[in-house]
């Protein structure tokens, strides 16, 4: 392998991704709705991540003060045994937040993975890993919490993050081994294969950079629907347990119709930290998707 | 084609073999007893005798594989079993199923007359005003969760207004099916297809604007053909493929999505079961909905599978 | 592109017209009801469909009632199906004072073993059969072999010796003396020999019978239409006072408080501070606070029969530090009326020992510490009722807890009652029993208990003072044994009592309750004089 030519393409590649980088950039900066969910998204980490370290007091049930308004003491009213409502969003913010960034990370890492091996490969490997990926998509969710609930006895926070990702990477994988199988007869990765590189060579440093935008833009919006699906889980009754406050549990008092209709704080603000979010977080996978999609340049 | 469609067919009993095999061993690992539902705690161990005999006819004492086949053999034959407190599986579901399918085929309907037809619109005129509206309005349904959207319907829309029922399916005093069926199927129906709306309308509108921005387009267009015309003929139609795939695998998601709705609604479809038996741990009944749901998921894979072989000739030389 | 967008118009307006359609035709047939409903309610929409039928609501999501099928009368009472079966007996409102009601006359023999009951002359079950005592015989057997079933059915027959029947009359021979024998008969519903004899009675209460029950009382099933609701309508061959309303419709509900919001029940009974407070703000219900002993109650779980012991709670030191730990009195003020017990007798019972339970959270620290237990382990509690309330004061005991140094978690069983014992994997159970009297709450304590022999490893220590409690019948003896029953209790602590809660009943103004009528328990039955109800114009 001629070591010059190869350097000499790579420069020239770097050169023009930093200048296609800011044009990106400038065209992400135009897109209003898109940058305003960047914002939001940011504003609202960063404020439950500052309550998080700040420590506030999420859990000091005070009896008598229970299902207050909100006023100066307590900004977004207090829950229905008296705990700091303001203080439960930003701790909580910081665990649904969690839930749906490790859930949507890790499910787009494992399903790129398994999509990348299974298109570039094809044939055999490719039939038994869609056939693996058909098995997962057909498990309903809630049966699998349900089981893992009951076998390891614990509704903890890791069943949960165990089990989002466990039935979560079918998406990312179609989509990859779909790009994976039209790119690997494009010219550049016979020429690779030509040279001798090696498969994981080829499949993760030459292939998977031409598939990463969908991946970024379909894991931001994955973000979104872990937490949403936390939420659900929880108004079942399977979510995270109370002690450990998240979005989902926090709104789960909205079960209660007299909550419902006689202390509406305590159900708007969860509720709304949600859609917030999750709004935000969809402005801004689309606002990616425009910016990133090269069919669209 | 039909060999493609047979291959496909015939994938499906092993993969559902392997599915049911999972959960009937995944439900025994949670070492749930049976017999503490069927029989009292008082009498478990006032009555010994019975229940050891009832554990015995049940054939609980019997190792686990040979509990799974007799099980699996009992549903080949059409017998579903029993739940733990001992209502017929296959009546329930008998009951519940076309419940269910109701609501998830109205909430379909609707949800992709509407979603595609804004996410068109807002193509065609991108970053118009409806694009703004409909994309907000769209992703702002997606963004509440769909449970809140219900107990909020219910709220104003049964509550404060009186216009729909609550609850349940039918109500004893109706005159007229069809209103009867209307009033109880329109709030649930219309939480799921809020839900289902915004990521239609996404993909619609994404699919219809790599379309229109494609080359044929652009060529179409320099002919000098109308621009309905271009819309209509090339536009809509190449967009439509793509679309009716993710429609097509939404299904069971609408169908996972009734689990949440049917208990906000006490709508009693299979979700509402399913919730249920899986609080209750009635695992009969989990382990029958689960199967249902998984071989709902598989027939819908299998459709996208067939779609797509139809839209490209060489998806099917792939295989 | 017009042309589609004329046809998205098009169906939009389709959509709109038929709603309107829908909506319209509602209005319109109830227009009437629905103007005297705003008008009486004020604040609440008028329901869906109003006409001469009384609403009830049967809840589904507490796992004892299913659905598909009439809820058998022999675990609780429910006013639905009340209205289908009846007693040889029946209570009035305290539940103690007994009236015949199948029965003809009764006898009972100077030293309480012998009951003599004569059944009245032609009764008829809805199907025309005669009601006999055959009836009443082997309801009696197979209440014993049932697997579904309120224990003070077999905590009382259990102490049957023989049934002996001679044309209407049935006598009872008992070997010892039970006190209550009538009040619990007055509870226990007579069920048809003749539908249900050959049914298994391990599965009594999912026989298909219930879809299509023959009832004794003063209603029958009309229709029963699965996951919705079902109707009755009056039994013809009741040979009681036919009652004024003709037709009841209890819907399938997965919330009580919705239900009667929504219009959907006339009756809705709790002790839940949410489902309290919801009703209490609706103007057109009526609030009927009831007199019932609610016990809510923490247990130990200690170790069962076979000797499978959970070492953490043997120390009654820890025991009594983890009460120590939790402020009752302010666990309290979680529902709408709860009263702090100290032992199975009420505080304002001339029986109660004046013994307490004291929160100090500082000594229970120091305690816990000096009781040698393991800091390290997690504390297990399990929690059975799904509603806002109990979890909010699971949350609440799990922080005390937390302040007293222990790492806590809480789970909501799903395995019914049994979890505690089957897997002896919880330290603590939160529980709740509606009893029927302060026996039943003591009846728990004795070695022979199904249930409770499995949590206190058959500990024989209070079997005859609970056998004395059931014989007792003067006041004075009763109250002697109860003082010697309490501080046993109290020096034990395997269960801690937390407080009495109130129950409610609530009933809509659309129907008239006749003068004098006072509830009960709602899970027991008494005379409510329901031929009298009517329903409001």
């Amino acid at each position: 392998m001629s070591n010059p030519a190869t350097t000499s393409i790579k420069e020239q590649n770097k050169s023009a991704a930093s200048s296609l980088f800011r044009r990106n950039v400038r065209k992400f900066m135009n897109n209003k709705l898109a940058l305003l969910g960047l914002v939001v998204v940011v504003a609202i980490t960063i404020a439950c991540v500052i309550g998080f370290i700040a420590g506030v007091d999420f859990n000091t049930p005070v009896l008598p003060d229970m299902k207050k308004p909100p006023s100066s003491v307590h900004l977004f009213g207090t829950d229905t045994i008296g705990r700091d409502l303001f203080a439960r969003v930003l701790v909580g913010g910081c665990y649904s937040i969690l839930i749906g960034v490790f859930c949507a990370v890790m499910s787009s890492v494992i399903g790129a993975a398994l999509g990348a091996v299974a298109g570039y490969f094809g044939g055999k490997t490719d039939t038994f890993l869609i056939r693996v990926s058909e098995v997962f998509q057909a498990f309903p969710q809630l049966v699998l919490v349900m089981m893992l609930v009951a076998i390891v006895n614990k509704r903890g926070l890791g069943n949960l993050l165990f089990i989002f990702v466990f039935t979560g990477w079918m998406t990312t994988f179609r989509m990859v081994r779909n790009e994976f199988m039209s790119i690997k007869g494009e010219t550049y990765v016979k020429v690779c294969e030509a040279f001798g590189m090696s498969k994981n060579n080829i499949m993760f440093k030459q292939i998977l950079p031409n598939v990463m935008s969908p991946i970024i833009v379909s894991t931001t919006t994955n973000v979104a629907f872990f937490i949403l699906q936390e939420a659900s889980l929880s108004f079942i009754g399977l979510g995270v347990a109370d002690t450990t406050p998240t979005w989902g549990n926090i709104l789960n008092a909205a079960k209660s119709v007299s909550v419902v209709t006689n202390q509406w704080w305590i159900w708007l603000f969860p509720g709304l930290a949600i859609t917030l979010f999750v709004l935000a977080i969809n402005f801004l996978g689309d606002g990616l998707r425009d910016v990133l999609d090269a069919k669209q340049q | 084609m039909l060999k493609f469609i047979i291959k496909k067919l015939l994938m499906m009993i092993p993969m559902l073999l392997l599915i049911s095999f999972i959960v009937y061993f995944g439900l025994q690992l949670t070492g749930i007893d049976p017999i503490n539902f069927m029989v009292s705690p008082e009498m478990l161990s006032a009555n010994k005798e019975n229940v050891e005999a009832l554990r015995e006819s049940l054939g609980l004492n019997d190792p686990l594989i040979i509990q799974y086949f007799r099980w699996l053999g009992n549903c080949l034959r059409g017998d579903l079993g029993y739940s733990f407190d001992g209502s017929s599986i296959a009546s329930i579901i008998k009951v519940r199923l076309p419940y269910t399918f109701e609501l998830a085929g109205y909430s379909l309907v609707l949800s992709a007359i509407i979603g595609i037809g804004i996410g068109i619109i807002s193509a065609v005129r991108q970053n118009g005003v409806i694009d703004y509206v409909g994309r907000v309005l769209a992703v702002l349904g997606q963004a509440v969760p769909q449970f809140l959207v219900g107990i909020i319907l219910i709220q104003v829309f049964s509550i404060k207004l009186g216009w729909f029922p609550s609850a349940n399916r039918v109500s004893p005093d109706a005159t007229n099916a069809f209103v009867d069926a209307f009033q109880h199927l329109f709030l649930p129906v219309l939480t799921l297809t809020i839900g289902m709306v915004a990521v239609l309308m996404r993909y619609a509108r994404n699919t219809m604007l790599d379309v229109l921005n494609s080359d044929y387009i652009k060529t179409a267009r320099s002919k000098g053909i109308p621009e309905w015309k271009v819309y209509l003929k090339h536009g809509f139609r190449n967009a439509m493929k793509p679309v009716l795939v993710i429609l097509v695998f939404r299904i069971p998601m609408l169908v996972g999505g009734s689990v949440v709705i049917e208990s906000v609604f006490s709508y009693p479809g299979i979700g509402l079961t399913m919730t249920n038996a899986i609080v209750s741990g009635d695992y009969p009944i989990v382990l029958v909905t689960t199967l249902i749901i998984a071989a709902a998921m598989l027939i819908c894979s299998f459709m996208v599978d067939v779609f797509n072989a139809l839209l490209d000739p060489r998806v099917r030389l792939g295989e | 592109m017009k042309k589609m967008l004329a046809l998205l118009l098009a169906t939009t307006l389709t959509a709109a017209s038929l709603a309107g359609c829908g909506g319209g035709g509602e209005t319109s047939g109830d227009a009437t009801n629905a103007a005297t409903e705003a008008a009486a309610s004020g604040e609440t929409a008028a329901p869906v469909a109003s006409d001469g039928s009384l609403k009830l609501a049967v809840t589904t999501g507490d796992g004892s009632t299913t659905d598909d099928r009439i809820p058998t009368p022999w675990y609780n009472r429910i006013l639905a199906t009340n209205l289908m079966y009846r007693g040889l007996f029946l209570a009035d409102s305290t539940l103690t004072e007994v009236e015949p009601d199948m029965a003809e006359s009764y006898e009972v023999s100077e030293d309480g073993l012998v009951y003599t009951i004569t059944l009245k002359d032609g009764l008829k079950w809805s199907d025309g059969e005669p009601i006999t005592v055959d009836d009443v015989q082997w309801s009696i057997e197979t209440a014993l072999e049932a697997a579904q079933i309120n224990s003070i059915y077999t905590a009382a027959f259990k102490t049957i010796s023989s049934i002996a029947t001679d044309g209407n009359t049935i006598t009872l021979t008992l070997s010892e003396p039970y006190a209550a024998m009538l009040d619990v008969l007055a509870q226990f519903a007579i069920l048809p020999k003749h539908s249900l004899e050959n049914a298994d009675p391990l599965k009594l209460e999912s026989d298909t019978f219930w879809t299509a029950p023959v009832t004794s009382g003063m209603y029958a099933l009309d229709e029963l239409n699965v996951g919705n609701y079902f109707t009755l309508k009056v039994n013809e061959n009741y040979e009681g006072e036919a009652p004024k309303i003709e037709k009841v419709t209890c819907y399938f509900v997965s919330d009580y408080v919705t239900a009667a919001q929504a219009g959907n029940t006339d009756y809705v009974y709790g002790n839940a501070a949410d489902l309290v407070e919801a009703l209490q703000n609706m103007s057109n219900f009526n609030a009927h606070e009831v007199d019932v002993l609610f016990y809510k109650y923490f247990i130990f779980n200690m170790k069962g029969i076979d000797g499978n012991e959970n070492p953490a709670m043997q120390n009654v030191e820890v025991r009594k530090a983890i009460i120590e730990a939790i402020d009752r009195a302010t666990l309290a003020t979680l529902y709408p009326t709860a009263n702090v017990l100290n032992s199975g007798v009420p505080n304002y019972d001339p029986a109660y020992n004046g013994f307490e339970y004291t929160f100090d959270a500082e000594k229970a620290k120091a305690d816990i510490a000096a009781s040698g237990y393991d800091m390290s382990r997690t504390l297990k509690i399990c929690y059975y009722n799904n509603d806002q309330t109990t979890i909010d004061l699971i949350n609440t005991v799990v922080y005390y807890l937390q302040q007293a140094g222990l790492t806590v978690e809480a789970t909501l069983s799903n395995d019914g009652t049994t979890d505690l014992f089957t897997t002896r994997d919880y330290d603590l159970g939160f529980k709740g029993k509606s009893a029927f009297s302060i026996d039943e709450w003591y009846t728990e304590y004795m070695s022979t208990d199904g249930l409770f022999a499995n949590i206190f490893g058959g500990d024989t220590s209070f079997d005859a003072l609970v056998a004395d409690l059931s014989k007792a019948v003067t006041e004075e003896d009763r109250n002697a044994v109860l003082t010697e029953l309490q501080a046993l209790e109290q020096e034990k602590v395997y269960k801690v009592p937390v407080f009495t809660v109130g129950t409610y009943v609530f009933t809509s103004n659309r129907v008239n309750i006749p003068e004098g009528v006072e509830f009960c328990n709602p899970l027991y039955m008494c005379d409510l004089d329901f031929e009298n109800w009517e329903l409001a114009q």
